[in-house]
């Protein structure tokens, strides 16, 4: 079965232009819009966990931490965002997490980092 | 390629998207909703975003310029962070309108689609609110009318701009500081070298909370900002019609 991701972001906009774009490259891809979701989307076998950080209910990286700490959630989990790479690297380095990606480089560099982390589909 | 199979299909919703997002925008600068720039902000960073996914870096970068500003905003409380933030949204109106057009292409084969508009009726927004003072006379100004932006802090100075401008149409807002828009709306109603002149109360309230209002003023015309901003745009029209 093909590698598994799981993206939160509020825009669904986003989060369907993210599982068009990793689903044409060969991912599986769930989303979710809040924690809600979240929640009930990582019930499930998860691979890699792209988080944005700028949601209404919380920040990415304080909902990573959690995951981290709290829940025992060792899959990698990577902070994805439209904020300036030097913010959003220090907020992922504050969060414990795997690493960020900006949002900068569309939908095709998102794509070519999910394959660099986690290989072929 | 990838990018380009993804902006086919997800284009028109992109568009549709920005044009909710900045509705909403327009909708929090007209209301009375605690931290407004805050939410503006917000609003605005989500747009950055779905903009780069897509591959708009000009909107995105616009989208970013109106972000900042409403985080300035929210933190020094200062003018001109509010116009910088007016301003921004004004250019990323103007960007997706453009990229609406071009995603459309031309209605008529051989039909430039930039073409010339003409200056079409004068309109004076009156609003202690910066932002929403630009966010209405650009969506007018889009509708090609002649729009204009003031604040009116005293009766006889406002009185004498309106008779140097000479609009066919006044907006006022009615929620104003120092002196309310109804109050203003009285005064140019019963200025006899002012008669020509159209005057419209605009409001956060729907028409009906402003009939008492309005009556008392004698303003010619109730305008809810609560309808949308194409709402407003379509008032000003039939008012402008109706004077001309």
């Amino acid at each position: 079965m093909s590698k598994h991701v799981l993206i939160v972001d509020d825009s669904q906009l986003m989060l369907d232009m993210a599982r068009h774009a990793l689903e044409g490259a060969g991912y599986r891809v769930s989303c979710a819009r809040d924690l809600g979701e979240l929640e009930r989307g990582r019930a499930g076998e998860i691979d890699l966990i792209l988080m944005d950080v700028q949601m209404p209910e919380a920040y990415g990286d304080d909902v990573a931490g959690v995951l981290r700490g709290v829940h025992g959630v060792r899959v990698p989990i990577y902070l994805l965002s439209a904020l300036p790479a030097a913010d959003l690297g220090e907020r992922a380095r504050g969060a414990e997490v795997d690493g960020f990606i900006p949002k900068q480089g569309g939908m095709p560099a998102l794509v070519e980092r999910v394959r660099t982390i986690l290989g072929a589909p | 390629m990838m990018l380009e199979e993804l902006r086919s299909k997800f284009l028109a919703r992109f568009i549709d998207t920005a044009r909710v997002r900045l509705e909403r925008a327009m909708q929090l600068a007209a209301g009375s909703t605690p931290d407004i720039p805050g939410q503006l902000a917000a609003e605005m960073h989500a747009f950055v975003g779905e903009a780069m996914a897509i591959g708009e870096t000009a909107i995105a970068t616009a989208a970013r310029v109106g972000e900042q500003a409403a985080r300035r905003w929210k933190q020094t409380g200062s003018a001109q962070d509010v116009i910088a933030c007016a301003r921004a949204l004004r250019d990323v109106r103007k960007l997706v309108d453009t990229l609406a057009a071009s995603a459309a292409g031309p209605a008529v084969k051989g039909t430039p689609v930039m073409t010339p508009r003409a200056r079409g009726p004068r309109v004076l927004v009156v609003d202690d609110s910066e932002l929403n003072a630009g966010l209405v006379a650009d969506a007018l100004e889009d509708a090609g009318f002649a729009p204009e932006t003031c604040q009116a802090r005293d009766v006889e100075p406002f009185l004498a701009h309106v008779r140097r401008v000479r609009p066919a149409l006044v907006l006022l807002d009615i929620q104003m500081k120092p002196v309310a828009g109804d109050v203003l709306c009285r005064e140019l109603r019963s200025a006899p070298d002012l008669a020509d002149v159209q005057v419209a109360l605009l409001s956060g309230l729907t028409e009906a909370e402003m009939a008492d209002i309005g009556k008392r003023a004698h303003a010619h015309g109730l305008i809810s900002k609560g309808a949308g901003i194409d709402a407003v745009v379509e008032r000003v029209r039939q008012m402008t019609r109706r004077g001309a």
